[in-house]
């Protein structure tokens, strides 16, 4: 189900809340379970709720089976039934996820046949084994205990509010969220807003411009003007939905008691692009961070091998987004920018901030331009489109596109910058000696944004779904 | 109180209050604003489960009975409106309250034009060789191709003039009445605001150039109001708060109840006006009730027989001519899968008029059947 539909909304979501919260504390983490699994999951493809499932026993027994031998005082045994376990993990994920891209490629390096296997992805199967996976690799190194309760492990792994799309949650981060949180109204204020801010980034925003970047995209011949109009169009389109479904999650987390971490921290007023990936996917840079750039020595085996560890680290998150060659090159784009940054443009970028601005965004739209297009070709032609058009640099057609989503445009880069959080805290000062004049005032504007959420979503044609390549 | 209460009872009402009044209220089956039948409750077993049909039906299902589902939609319409969104739901919002149909130029394909415009040449052709006088073909152009002032900035639609005079050099064998000068000159009354027809007065500017073309009198224009709540198929799509309605004036018949129409063997019991389409929100269909692939009328008064091949225009245009003639058969191709040239042959026909409007025209796909 997505996030902003009506069914989800006002059926899901409605029916888990009452459910809940009319349980005794004890089954709740059952409730979330139930739900999440058999409603949530099962949604799409109900016979793939089975992997999810295998994958949460591989991982409930295999944590189980690393710190049998670690009690026992076998570290070799441990490491090896780690390395099982990972690649078992990841052979699932591949198999499921990469499977067809590898005979495809195989074919035409060959000269082969072989008929694609066309398997549906399980929905979420890149975020869930990352979570999962996480956790054996933390009860490994300690950093977390085992969780012997089955019920709160796979309520760990099924929460609806991040199965899909994220944020990948550390096991570490809500293992005692698990037994000892306390929902109250304060948390649950906080959710219902932070799942409004996120409904109107998705239902709003970002699926009106991404019909603007649909529109741009299945033209023949667009002029340097569309051309510009649809690779910002996508740039917005890409961060208020990932953005907006991350609140959402983190807001719905907060109904439930649960505290995630942040995903996303305003990622277009980066001043470049090292600082743009540690506010862009902040869990998956996380995880990438921790689970292979530090295990292969990070910054601390010489430069050289600094400049690898980044190639590889940045090569898998590229891949990690999609079975197709450009993420690979995408996530190459960003290593290499990153590693120059990182020998010495850094320290030019610092000297101006509207240059290192205006040098990130660039960057990033760039790589926009090169996620958003699967076909080398397609997006070899849509480069060109940016500075040299077959059409011309505007016409009638690309004017008419800016003047009508003008003021769209503009809300987008608003809402991008640090800007509705200022005047936020700026209005919470001055009204904080007049706390119920501020709840209440709150209270309308966040519900009215919802209100407006949900006529975009009844109205609304263009509801995509970007996720399900993860 | 505790910090949070508001917020989060506010909250749960809504939900409460949503998800009861979506679900477990009375499901409605059409929408009169929309013009489309609504989703309904698919079947839930554990067949359909398992294979995730009842799921994808309930998605649909939920969105389309949502509660208040109108205030929803129009609520969109009017954020994009002040948002300065220069088209939704496929018409441009434009000034004085006027829609006007987005068609551009690469959305026409112009074969079909030339296919339309040989088929009538054809069932023409047939006409004179039986040795019918009075045959006109007539193309008129819609709000879109005269109003271009009206639309927001940069906005273009495809070029009706051009298409309208090849129409006029390529069908030699009729009458081609031009009605493009005379709607250009004070456009603004011939054309529904809300609704992508014109007006009584649009059709009887065009009666009046079509009595020219036969050397005719024309009637004098009286009207009754009929309805002065009419909001059309542009504004189904794109409803805002505050849009203004349109008027919809009837022509004064001078004995409405000696015309007799027949669909097939059925005898309609209005003649003409179907007023009771007032109550109902699509109040165009006034104009004959509906489109029928074949319509027979009948009046003792008049004299001759005139085929009259048409698009929904015509339905308002009708009523000025309705008198005159003994016999009207009225073919509309998109729903009539027999041959015009059939009836020319067959039957003693003294007329022909072809009237679309050349949006239409130029992208219908079902004009060949005029000549099978």
């Amino acid at each position: 189900m997505i996030f902003s539909s009506e069914i989800f909304i006002f059926g899901f979501l409605s029916l888990v809340l009452l459910c809940y919260y009319i349980s005794p504390r004890r089954f709740r983490n059952f409730i979330l379970l139930f739900f999440s699994l058999f409603f949530f999951y099962a949604w799409d493809k109900p016979s793939y709720a089975v992997i999810m499932v295998g994958s949460i026993l591989l991982n409930y027994f295999g944590a189980m089976i690393v710190k049998a031998f670690q009690n026992r005082e076998k570290p070799t045994s441990a490491k090896w039934a780690l390395v099982v376990i990972i690649a078992l993990n990841i052979g699932v994920l591949g198999f499921f996820k990469y499977t067809d891209l590898f005979i495809s490629n195989a074919n035409s390096l060959f000269g082969l046949n072989i008929p694609l296997l066309e398997i549906a992805l399980p929905i979420g199967i890149s975020f869930y084994t990352f979570q999962t996976m996480s956790y054996t690799i933390d009860v490994y190194r300690g950093d977390c205990g085992l969780q012997k309760n089955l019920i709160d492990f796979a309520a760990y792994v099924t929460m609806f509010p991040q199965l899909i799309a994220g944020p990948i949650v550390r096991y570490q981060t809500i293992e005692k969220q698990l037994q000892t949180r306390k929902e109250n109204f304060a948390s649950f204020k906080s959710g219902v807003e932070r799942f409004a801010i996120g409904l109107g980034k998705k239902a709003i925003l970002a699926n009106s411009v991404g019909a603007i970047w649909n529109e741009v995209s299945s033209l023949e011949s667009p002029t340097v003007l569309a051309a510009w109009i649809g690779a910002l169009a996508f740039t917005f389109q890409i961060y208020f939905d990932f953005s907006g479904y991350s609140d959402m999650a983190i807001g719905m987390g907060k109904m439930f008691g649960f505290e995630f971490l942040e995903n996303f921290d305003l990622p277009y007023i980066s001043k470049s692009i090292t600082e743009f990936w540690r506010r862009w996917h902040i869990s998956l840079g996380t995880w990438f961070k921790e689970y292979v750039y530090i295990p292969l020595g990070g910054n601390r085996r010489g430069k050289g091998r600094q400049i690898f560890n980044l190639l590889a680290v940045w090569a898998l998150t590229g891949f990690w987004h999609g079975a197709s060659w450009n993420y690979l090159v995408w996530g190459l784009y960003f290593g290499l920018i990153l590693i120059i940054e990182k020998l010495f443009l850094l320290k030019y970028l610092q000297k101006s901030n509207l240059v290192a601005r205006f040098y990130s965004l660039l960057l990033i739209v760039f790589g926009w331009v090169i996620f958003a297009n699967e076909d080398f070709s397609v997006m070899i032609q849509y480069f060109k489109n940016l500075f040299v058009a077959d059409a011309g640099f505007m016409n009638t057609e690309s004017i008419y596109m800016l003047i009508s989503n003008l003021f769209l445009l503009i809300v987008c880069a608003f809402f991008s910058t640090s800007y509705p959080r200022r005047i936020g805290a700026y209005i919470g000062n001055k009204l904080a000696k007049a706390p119920l004049l501020l709840e209440i005032g709150s209270t309308v504007l966040f519900m009215a944004l919802i209100i407006l959420a949900v006529a975009f979503m009844a109205a609304g044609t263009y509801n995509p779904f970007l996720y399900f390549r993860f | 109180m505790k910090k949070g209460v508001i917020t989060t009872v506010s909250f749960i009402l809504f939900l409460a209050v949503f998800s009861i009044g979506t679900f477990f209220t009375e499901q409605k089956s059409f929408s009169e604003n929309e013009n489309r039948i609504l989703a309904s409750a698919p079947e839930i077993n554990l067949e359909t489960l398992a294979s995730g049909e009842a799921q994808q039906g309930l998605v649909p299902f939920a969105s389309d009975q949502l509660l208040f589902r109108d205030f929803f939609v129009s609520l969109k319409t009017t954020a994009e409106k002040y948002s300065g969104k220069g088209d939704i739901g496929g018409a441009y919002i434009c000034d004085d309250g006027y829609y006007i149909t987005k068609t551009l130029e690469e959305d026409l394909d112009d074969s079909v034009l030339d296919r339309n415009l040989e088929a009538v040449n054809q069932l023409f052709s047939e006409g004179k060789a039986k040795g019918i006088k009075n045959m006109s073909f007539i193309l008129a152009p819609t709000a879109g191709g005269v109003m271009q002032d009206k639309l927001p900035a940069s906005a273009s639609v495809f070029d009706q003039k051009k298409r309208i005079n090849e129409a006029k050099s390529t069908v030699t064998s009729a009458d081609f009445i031009d009605l493009y000068d005379s709607f250009s000159k004070d456009p603004d009354p011939l054309y529904y605001k809300t609704d992508h027809h014109w007006t009584s007065r649009g059709a009887y500017l065009c009666y009046t150039l079509f009595c020219a073309s036969r050397k005719q009198e024309p009637k004098a224009y009286t009207a009754e109001t009929f309805s002065e709540d009419f909001k059309g198929t542009l504004w189904s799509k794109a409803p805002y708060f505050g849009a203004k309605s349109d008027t919809i004036e009837l022509f004064k018949l001078k004995n409405e109840k000696s015309i007799s129409i027949y669909v097939g063997d059925e005898k309609k019991d209005f003649s003409v006006y179907d007023r009771t389409k007032a109550q109902t929100k699509d109040k165009y269909k006034v104009f004959l009730g509906d489109n029928y692939g074949k319509m027979t009328i009948k009046n003792e008064g008049g004299k001759g027989h005139l085929l009259l091949i048409k698009d929904s225009y015509a339905n308002s245009f009708l009523p000025f001519i309705v008198e005159d003639y003994e016999t009207i058969t009225v073919i509309d191709p998109r729903y009539f899968n027999g041959s015009s040239k059939q009836i020319i042959n067959d039957e003693d026909v003294t007329d022909v008029i072809v009237l679309y409007n050349v949006e239409t025209f130029a992208t219908e796909n079902s004009v060949y059947k005029l000549v099978l």
